[in-house]
């Protein structure tokens, strides 16, 4: 079920709310969150109900191995049920998502030809294993304090965040369960969550969905080996960009607005990243709860940057590396993994050159600020190639396109220009067939959606500095910076937002629902 | 700040743009839920397959017609005799029919008297078309009134009602039965044929038919070949493909049923005026045609003067002879 529904916006998360709330009006907190835990099983189980199983199963292993592990305390036997617990967690998420490909690999080396019907990956097995992962290592680590079972369970399967995260750590969940949970439902955080989550839709259904339209039949194309110009390419690359962000990041924001409608916060997990000056600072935007978890539960347990320099860029390149595999089964995410850790890697080394060697100042200048913000988003856009390409030659293809590995075609009209020259022009593989090929058709629309949503992501505030400033959250240790221009709880500007919000969320309703013409070709 | 005010605003501006929207959709009636369009006196074919299933709910009929959108010109108002219901929709090929009927039989459909099919030769032709089905004819629902209407895509259906933005030359009046535009275009044969038979023959398409009038258990069975262009018919001599398309016509009196051919070549057939584009022909031909399915129903011979003829009053060799010596005259009337 997704959040984009019409089985979830009108029925799952009304009923659901609506019990929610005429229970948290009787002060039943154990109710509530029994509740809760019940909604999000039935929410899980829509998208195919044997796997309820399983999920109940990691939660009920886990829970069982945390206490275990609290138990024992400092005996040494408690480690022996850390690597247990891990081990099975990791083993399971292997068995689901790796398997196939696994086979795929060895039977390619070997020319062997063993047939494995297709493993179905679980809803969310990703993000639920990762959650129990840091549970037990944190309490392995004596950092959790409560086993209350209905809060663990409502931890993992809460239902906002659990298919798409955030991946939320059981130290900012459990103590908001154990907290006057029911008192938080009212109307200022229903009126909160319901501004967010318009503000979310908005994102996925208007934008990431219209730019989507550019982006799929490019790399579609590319993935066939078919021709692309240059600018086809790197249109697909920057719609593709876009989508992403807009796609995921309003995912996110419908969780945490959902969240909040139910009295319980979200971390936030994206902060604006095509901001980014560089890509340290892209990984503390974007996806920002899987970061957190890549630095806190692998790089630091790789040894981080603690057995010197060397090690710490392996422990980099490798913590990017698992986090490619971690987002999926395939060569592609193996390389994006790869990409993004040699940038890491070049990107610390820059700082440190630049600091000892350059002895360049901490305040940087204008034109540098932009350098690195442009440099960034390149490297970014061209990992999302890799990210977003079904095969590595597709993704190749994209790129050798984009680099002008594949000639140049500019628009016909600009042969004149160039007079005589053009002819010298075509030996370096400039031609003037005009600028798109075969997709000009999707550009024409899609060029507007790129243009429009381009200053959007890289200049414009985003929905949680828009929503800090109209309504002064207490965004806890993830803070964004207030959108300043918003007077926070201003009266009017509020009134203005809410019919605006109401308005825009009516106008999402209504694109929900698609209502084909037929196409009727020549008939 | 109250914020049970600003939530009474959010809800309010939500309800104004889903009550408007919903209240549009409803008075233009474009998916046809409601008896259609209440402001004017016609209704376009935005989605036939969907429409006409929401337009069959709670009706009664014994008579099905069954076909392509070469058959949607036949009026039910001109069949005196039986009650029926025309669900033929545009591009409709027969693996689209069975799901169909299935459907309608969901739906309560009665038993039914009378089953008319219309056969496209383009069904025996190329590979199978079978797409396009909407989930309104595989699923046990068609999708609710509120799904439908809440939608920005049917919005704009209303729009185009509202400023008679047509998709088609053809449109359906206030009885839902097909009519034409006054500005349709003209036939040009001179231009690539649309509608025109392409890709290899299938003679097994044929089981496809006989699945669905098994299906439909109905008392009787008529199918009719709808016109075709003179040009078109032509159009097939040269692929090599014309005496497939003959066999394929025969198939049904080989199976005992009664089909009237209205594509062989015939003075309607050679005049450019009787259709906007060689293979959907205006309903004052198409109601010779109702006149004659309505002769057969009351078990009487159709009065075909010379348009069209009954496959069944000829052999093989005889039906094969009568098309190539029409298709010869035609050659010969059109050799400048």
């Amino acid at each position: 079920m997704l959040f984009n529904s019409f089985e979830f916006i009108f029925i799952f998360l009304p009923i659901t709310f609506i019990l929610y709330y005429l229970i948290a009006k009787q002060n039943w907190d154990r109710i509530a969150v029994a509740w809760l835990v019940l909604a999000s099983l039935f929410f899980y189980a829509w998208w195919n109900p044997s796997y309820l199983i399983l999920i109940i199963f990691s939660m009920l292993f886990n829970y069982s191995m945390g206490v275990v592990i609290a138990r024992l305390g400092n005996a040494r036997s408690s480690k022996l049920f850390l690597v247990i617990g891990v081990s099975i967690n990791l083993a399971l998420l292997g068995y689901f998502k790796y398997t196939n490909f696994i086979v795929e690999q060895i039977n390619w080396a070997l020319g062997n030809s063993f047939h494995l019907e297709k493993i179905i990956l679980p809803l969310a097995i990703s993000f639920f294993t990762f959650q129990q992962i840091a549970y037990l290592v944190d309490t392995y680590r004596h950092e959790t304090k409560e086993y209350n079972f209905s809060h663990y369970c409502l931890f993992v399967t809460f239902f906002p965040q659990l298919i798409a995260g955030p991946i939320v750590h059981h130290k900012e969940m459990l103590p908001q369960f154990s907290n006057a949970l029911t008192s938080r439902v009212n109307s200022r955080n229903m009126s909160i969550g319901l501004t967010i989550f318009t503000i979310g839709l908005f994102k996925k259904v208007i934008l990431a969905d219209n730019v989507a339209l550019s982006a799929t039949p490019i790399f579609d194309a590319a993935g066939k080996g078919a021709a692309i110009t240059f600018f086809e390419a790197w249109g697909g690359a920057i719609a593709y960009t876009l989508q992403l962000y807009f796609d995921f990041s309003g995912y996110s924001d419908m969780a945490i607005g959902i969240a909040f409608m139910f009295g319980i916060q979200l971390p936030i997990n994206f902060n604006s990243p095509y901001k980014a000056v560089s890509i340290i600072d892209f990984w503390r935007r974007w996806h920002i709860t899987l970061s957190r978890f890549l630095r806190d539960y692998l790089y630091i347990a790789l040894g981080g940057n603690r057995h010197g320099n060397t090690r710490r860029y392996l422990n980099l390149f490798l913590t990017m590396l698992l986090g490619g595999i971690w987002h999926g089964a395939g060569w592609t995410f193996i390389v994006w993994g790869m990409l993004h850790g040699s940038y890491l890697m070049i990107n610390h080394g820059w700082r440190k050159l630049r600091k000892d060697v350059l002895n360049w100042s901490d305040n940087i200048p204008l034109w540098e600020h932009v350098t690195a913000r442009i440099i960034t988003l390149l490297a970014v856009i061209v990992g999302w190639v890799y990210f977003r390409a079904e095969t590595l030659a597709g993704a190749n293809h994209m790129i050798a396109t984009m680099t002008g590995f594949n000639g140049l075609s500019l628009p016909q009209s600009m042969q004149s220009i160039f007079g005589s020259y053009a002819a010298n022009l075509s030996d370096v593989g400039v031609i003037f067939e005009g600028m798109f090929g075969g997709y000009k058709a999707n550009f024409v629309e899609g060029i507007v959606w790129i243009i429009a949503l381009t200053p959007i992501a890289l200049f414009a505030p985003n929905s949680m500095q828009i929503a800090n400033g109209l309504f002064s959250l207490n965004l806890g240790q993830l803070t964004v910076n207030t959108y300043h221009r918003i007077k926070p709880n201003h009266t009017a500007t509020l009134n203005y937002i809410a019919w605006l919000a109401g308005v825009t969320f009516g106008i999402i309703i209504l694109n929900l629902f698609k209502v084909s013409e037929f196409l009727y070709f020549q008939f | 700040m109250n914020y049970l005010h600003y939530l009474a605003k959010f809800v309010s501006g939500t309800l104004v743009v889903l009550l408007l929207t919903f209240i549009i959709n409803l008075i233009f009636d474009p998916l046809w839920y409601m008896g259609g369009n209440k402001v004017d006196d016609y209704n376009y074919a935005f989605d036939e397959r969907t429409s006409k299933l929401n337009l069959v709910e709670n009706s009664d009929f014994n008579c099905l017609i069954l076909g392509s959108s070469r058959v949607t010109f036949i009026r039910p108002s001109e069949i005196k005799s039986a009650t029926c219901f025309n669900s033929a929709f545009s591009r409709a090929v027969v693996e689209e029919f069975l799901p169909y009927i299935n459907r309608l039989k969901f739906s309560g459909m009665n038993k039914l008297d009378y089953l008319i099919i219309g056969v496209d030769g383009f069904n025996f032709f190329g590979e199978s078309k079978f797409k396009n089905i909407p989930r309104t004819a595989v699923a046990e629902s068609p999708p609710i009134i509120f799904e439908s209407y809440l939608s920005f895509d049917t919005l704009v259906f209303s729009y185009r009602l509202f400023t008679e933005d047509a998709n088609l030359p053809r449109f359906y009046d206030k009885n839902f039965e097909v009519d034409v535009h006054k500005s349709i275009p003209t036939f040009d044969p001179k231009h690539q044929l649309a509608g025109a038979i392409e890709g290899g023959y299938y003679p097994s398409k044929l089981s496809e038919y006989m699945e669905v009038v098994e299906v439909a258990e109905a008392q009787a069975v008529i199918f009719y070949v709808p016109p075709l262009s003179a040009w078109h018919i032509q159009d097939l001599d040269k692929k090599g493909e014309l005496e497939n398309y003959i066999k394929a016509i025969y198939e049904f009196v080989n199976q005992g049923f009664t089909i009237i051919d209205y594509s062989i070549i015939s003075p309607v057939t050679k005049n450019k005026n009787n259709t906007y584009d060689g293979h959907h022909y205006l309903p004052h031909i198409n109601s010779l045609i109702t006149s004659n399915l309505h002769q057969i129903m009351k078990g009487q011979r159709p009065e075909l003067a010379d348009f069209g003829v009954v496959v069944n009053n000829y052999s093989f060799t005889s039906f094969v002879a009568l098309y190539k010596g029409r298709l010869a005259q035609f050659k010969q009337e059109n050799i400048h």
